[in-house]
């Protein structure tokens, strides 16, 4: 009952009234003999506080002075005087109706043009195109052909292969997909070339894709060999076994410098080299390291210098035969393997102790792998092959 | 004016009508101990936040709570929300 009445009265508008007077019970009870609705009655000093239609108030300004009473308009509320008063603020409604209208007019025109997937084509003849096509800021949506642009792109621009638009609001998006191209090793492979050996090795295998084969698996093959004739192209995988030694020392006795944590500061004013003042005394350490800081370039002839003493100590290490031939092994595979291509795999090793003595162990490392020996030389306009049909000297293969 | 009341109870057993009606008595409608509603009223006789007194035919009902309210003031029925303590029926001798 009441949520209808209030439902009802908001959009007919209501009043909040204060009925003050001796006896307000009774401005409320000629009210309901007038059949006039009245809700929301509070008790508060000087009256009772309630609501009541709008249109009711005239007839109640009678009933008020039967009853002795005085009512006061404290709001008026509901649809009829919100309207009212947004009327009296008539110029600020147009102004928010226009804006309204001028964005809803706006989301119906192209702003920005998005573009993604874009890497070799250049912007300013992607934009050229776009534009060309209908697809720039500013245009109205009714004039997109979005279906026939993702269709044109490709054939006019010869890197993109698909083209993609979808709009989104006021942005257009364009997806691009570009060409790709060949990998770098395919490319190579269509090149005019030869496989020559990288190095002097025992051939182990060789796959032949692509060109004559000129040597068989199991020979010795020297450096810059042909391996591999190109007709015009070569292409193949040629492994072989190749050698590879190193010498190492390694000191049986060793010592380890630290840092104790102890330091001394020794300020001096030189004029020279000589020193004229000085702050600090010379540490106490037996053993230390010296930083010098310098507050003037050393060609000054006054100088303020800051020397740092900073106390080490030396902790000495001895090492078994055994434990220094086991480092020395791993110092000279560390070695030989920075020595080595990528792909290469250790198949054998050798150690051989060359010195052995209470200070020191000397030895030589042996290692035998297995790598890719097969080098793709390129062929140039009016040679046979890649040396000529020569076996040439290891100048010639840097070059190539 | 009793023998007439007798007779409209009467009547209304026989013809099993609600007794409200035939004997012109408030309805009171009380939703726990926070809203009175009193139809069939004769008018408010006083208002406060303590006690509101409504007409009856007969009588009179007294509602007594804290902070009571108005909250619906037509001639179908009157609703008193607050915190109510007691519904009274005062009758007139």
């Amino acid at each position: 009952m009441s949520s209808a009445l209030r439902f009802g009265a908001f959009f007919t508008g209501y009043l909040e009234v204060l009925v003050t007077g001796e006896r307000p019970e009774r401005f409320l009870n000629l009210a309901l003999s007038r059949g006039i609705p009245l809700w929301d009655g509070v008790r508060v000093e000087g009256g009772i506080r309630l609501k009541m239609p709008a249109r009711s108030f005239r007839s109640c300004r009678l009933l008020a002075r039967r009853s002795r009473c005085r009512p006061y308009i404290l709001a008026r509320r509901g649809l009829p005087f919100i309207l009212r008063r947004m009327m009296l603020r008539f110029p600020l409604l147009m102004v928010a109706l226009l804006s309204a209208l001028f964005l809803h007019l706006m989301g119906y025109f192209v702003w920005f043009v998005e573009v993604k997937g874009r890497e070799k084509v250049s912007e300013s003849k992607l934009k050229e195109v776009l534009a060309d096509l209908g697809i720039r800021p500013g245009m109205p949506v009714w004039q997109l052909d979005l279906e026939r642009a993702s269709q044109e792109i490709p054939l006019r621009l010869p890197e993109v292969v698909w083209a993609g638009l979808y709009r989104r609001g006021t942005k257009v998006v364009v997806e691009l997909a570009e060409r790709e191209e060949l990998p770098a090793h395919l490319r190579v492979a269509r090149e005019p070339a030869d496989i020559v050996a990288a190095k002097d090795a025992l051939l182990e295998q060789l796959l032949v894709f692509q060109g004559q084969p000129l040597v068989v698996p199991g020979i010795f093959v020297r450096r810059g060999q042909v391996l591999v004739r190109g007709t015009p192209y070569a292409r193949a995988v040629a492994r072989g076994r190749v050698w590879y030694g190193t010498y190492v020392e390694v000191p049986t006795r060793e010592e380890i410098l630290y840092f104790t944590g102890r330091e001394t500061l020794v300020r001096r004013l030189l004029v020279g080299e000589k020193a004229i003042l000085s702050f600090g005394s010379p540490p106490p350490f037996r053993r230390y390291h010296l930083e010098v800081r310098s507050l003037a370039p050393a060609w000054c002839p006054l100088r303020w210098e800051i020397l740092l003493y900073r106390e080490v100590v030396g902790l000495q290490f001895s090492l078994k035969p055994a434990e220094a031939l086991e480092r020395g092994t791993q110092r000279a595979r560390s070695l030989l393997l920075r020595r080595m291509p990528p792909g290469a795999r250790i198949v054998r090793e050798e150690r051989r102790v060359v010195q052995l003595t209470p200070r020191l162990v000397g030895l030589r490392l042996l290692v035998e792998a297995e790598e890719e020996v097969g080098l793709r030389v390129g062929k140039r306009e009016g040679e046979k092959g890649a040396f000529g049909g020569q076996r040439p000297g290891p100048g010639a293969l840097r070059g190539g | 004016m009793k023998s007439r009341r007798r007779w409209r109870r009467r009547l209304g057993e026989i013809l099993d009508l609600p007794q409200d009606i035939t004997l012109d008595l408030p309805r009171v409608t009380v939703l726990g101990d926070l809203q009175v509603l009193v139809e069939n009223h004769r008018g408010v006789i006083r208002y406060a936040p303590e006690e509101v007194v409504i007409a009856m035919s007969g009588g009179r009902v007294a509602v007594r709570g804290r902070d009571l309210g108005l909250t619906v003031i037509s001639s179908s029925g009157v609703t008193i929300t607050g915190l109510v303590d007691a519904v009274r029926f005062e009758r007139f001798p």
